[in-house]
């Protein structure tokens, strides 16, 4: 009989019915939307920090995670890094465990100079770091192929060639502090210019061979290691299985510690989402209570009857509520197909968007978050539950022989 | 006392209308008994409304005694009222005041929603409710499909439906035609036999007068003449 009421009392007021179901799966359609959008950035941005920059997890001394100043170099680096760096490969669900270690140097092509983050990594092992797509000039940057020349080449970013107007073909030299505190400087050969979806990278660094950063240090120490993972959800388990494997100067962190501005970026997308959704669903709310109210004004006089002969005041707000309920599932409904529809559209149409610290634009893609359809679905139905109930509890308040004044 | 169904002594209703206080009734004292059919009689604004309101527990006095099939009302909570409403007592109204989504039997039903009896037996009674006011061949028209004495008598249905003590009906002809005005009364008349129930009506009209055996007069609030007419 509730079901019956709510359905029939929703469609004999159709036009404003169908009103507020187009406010809610319009609103529905928002939340979803921008969610999908905001994760697809973040799934974006997941990768390629974990790909260029972080890995899943990283392996360094104790001291480096520190970071105090008083301690040497020396104290900061992993001390003979080949054995662990194959005990960790053998870690089920490792993709790759390769060594880097990172400094700043002084990197000249001849008349200009340049300060620069220097990257040295196992290209041959490290995959996600200088993928065909991030080469703008030159070849693909490998070290494979025999001979120990091939360590002496370089690939220097975009926004850094630039500033020396440095080109591949060209001999780079790269002026660094060696691990006792002289000074060294090794030639090489620029073979790569690239360009990466993080425009900081661009413009700072130059990758190398760790074997050169080796030579060039004068050292066969590790700054980290950096594991590489089949899956983000890995992380926790293979964290486990590592710890047992490191000596107590030595720790392992997933990259969510130590990537920054990944978690700077998800707060950020976080704290959005949560402004829009609630705008959203205070929207929803207020419409609902707009519908329910004048649905409400209308049924004075049905609401004095029904309580004349007998229901209560409870029983005629279960009434109510249901017929917010079904509106904001019809509502939800709707949205669910709305923005499944809408979302596949954008995702498909190509559209591109720049966003800040990218050095291109990334393609719009929505993507499918549960979470976000679940969130809306339960956020539109507390919406237009609670809408009911603030509309409805003024109407109850009345008197029953002031409601039968009231025609009905 | 278990003849008495509704007892009023000293009874008093005040409105305050911002300083000034309007007494709608004052010193009400009145004895209905099991199967009377009585009338209210007075001009408009006399009370009438607001007595049948109190009668049928949906308003406080403000003053004096009154008891309904031995509820004393102004003692009792919202809860209690409520169910002796829905259990003991049916409501005609001026208007019909039908759920207009409501087809008749839905109507009817309604008045049965709260009771511990199964669907079957809901609509089986709803129905035979609906053929005894004339309405069988009318059970899934909508309020809005119906003529007015139709609707007063599916109105009516609601109000028998669940086996009532006390039917309480505020100007149940005033929206209608004579020839449907005088059908309902003859209805009502019927429905108090057959049922052995007690009907409380109020109207001006003299033809609804006419036909109660007992017409309790107000004016400004005040009962005014209470006496006993024709046979019963
Ligand atoms: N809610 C109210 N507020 C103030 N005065 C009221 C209210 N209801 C009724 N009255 C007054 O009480 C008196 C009796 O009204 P009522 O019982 O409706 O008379 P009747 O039904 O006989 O026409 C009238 O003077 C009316 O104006
Ligand atoms: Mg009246």
């Amino acid at each position: 009989m509730i079901l019956k009421l709510a359905i029939r009392n929703l469609f004999r007021n159709r036009r404003r019915t169908l009103l507020n179901i187009l406010i809610i799966s319009g609103g529905f359609l928002a939340v979803v939307i921008f969610q999908g959008f905001a994760a697809n950035i973040l799934d974006s941005t997941r990768w390629g920090a974990v790909n260029s920059q972080y890995g899943h997890i990283q392996i360094a001394a104790k001291k480096l995670w520190e970071k105090q100043s008083e301690d040497s170099f020396s104290d900061q680096q992993i001390k003979d890094p080949k054995p662990l760096q194959r005990k960790v490969a053998e870690i089920s669900g490792v993709k790759s465990v390769s060594s880097r270690q990172t400094f700043y140097g002084l990197i000249s092509n001849g008349d200009r100079s340049v300060a620069a983050q220097i990257v040295g990594f196992e290209p041959d092992i490290e995959r996600g770091i200088l993928e065909p797509e991030d080469v703008i000039a030159g070849e693909p940057f490998r070290t494979a192929g025999g001979g120990s020349s091939n360590i002496f080449r370089v690939a220097i970013g975009e926004g850094l060639a630039k500033i020396i107007d440095a080109k591949p073909g060209q001999n780079l030299t790269i002026i660094g502090q060696t691990a006792d505190g002289g000074i060294n400087a090794v030639d090489a050969e620029i073979v790569t210019t690239f360009r990466t979806v993080i425009q900081e990278i661009d413009d700072t660094t130059v990758f190398i061979p760790i074997e050169l950063a080796g030579r060039l240090l004068d050292t066969d120490t590790a700054e980290r290691l950096i594991v590489k993972l089949e899956a983000h959800e890995m992380v926790d388990r293979v964290l486990s299985e590592i710890k047992p494997l490191v000596g107590p100067e030595v720790r392992a962190r997933s990259w969510l510690e130590v990537a920054r501005l990944f978690n700077q970026t998800e707060e950020f997308f976080a704290s959005q989402n949560a402004v829009v959704a609630t705008i959203i669903f205070t929207l929803i709310f207020l419409s609902t209570v707009s519908t329910v109210s004048m649905s409400v004004a209308e049924r004075t006089g049905e609401i004095g009857t029904l309580r004349a002969i007998g229901r209560s005041r409870s029983e005629i707000m279960t009434m109510f509520v249901a017929e917010g309920i079904l509106l904001g599932l019809v509502g939800s409904f709707c949205g669910v197909i709305l923005s499944y529809a809408s979302a596949s559209g954008i995702s498909h149409s190509g559209m591109t968007i720049v966003i800040p610290g990218a050095s291109m634009p990334i393609p719009i893609v929505i993507m499918f978050v549960l979470s976000a359809y679940v969130t809306a679905l339960l956020a539109t139905a507390v919406a237009c539950v609670l809408a009911t109930v603030v509309a409805v509890r003024k109407a109850l308040k009345m008197k029953i022989v002031d409601a039968l004044k009231y025609n009905i | 006392m278990d003849n008495v169904v509704v007892e009023i002594k000293n009874l008093s209703k005040l409105y305050r209308l911002g300083k000034n206080d309007v007494y709608a009734l004052q010193g009400i004292d009145l004895k209905i008994h099991r199967g009377e059919f009585v009338a209210l009689a007075g001009e408009s604004g006399s009370g009438k409304t607001t007595l049948l309101n109190l009668i049928g527990c949906l308003d406080e006095p403000t003053d004096g005694n009154l008891q309904v099939l031995g509820q004393n009302v102004s003692t009792a909570g919202e809860k209690e009222l409520a169910a002796l409403r829905a259990s003991k007592l049916g409501f005609v109204f001026q208007n019909f005041n039908l759920v207009p989504v409501l087809s008749a039997i839905e109507n009817v039903e309604y008045s049965l929603i709260a009771s511990a009896i199964t669907d079957s037996e809901r609509i089986t009674r709803s129905r035979a409710a609906l053929d005894r006011v004339g309405l069988g061949d009318r059970v899934s028209h909508r309020p809005d499909e119906l003529s007015g004495g139709q609707r007063q008598r599916v109105a009516i249905a609601r109000a028998i439906v669940h086996r009532p003590v006390l039917i309480i009906a505020d100007e149940p002809t005033a929206a209608l035609d004579k020839k449907n005005a005088s059908a309902i009364l003859q209805l009502l008349q019927e429905l108090r036999k057959e049922l052995e129930v007690t009907v409380v009506l109020a109207s001006h009209d003299p033809l609804v007068l006419s036909q109660a055996d007992r017409v309790v007069q107000l004016s400004d609030g005040v009962v005014i003449r209470d006496e006993k007419q024709g046979a019963t």
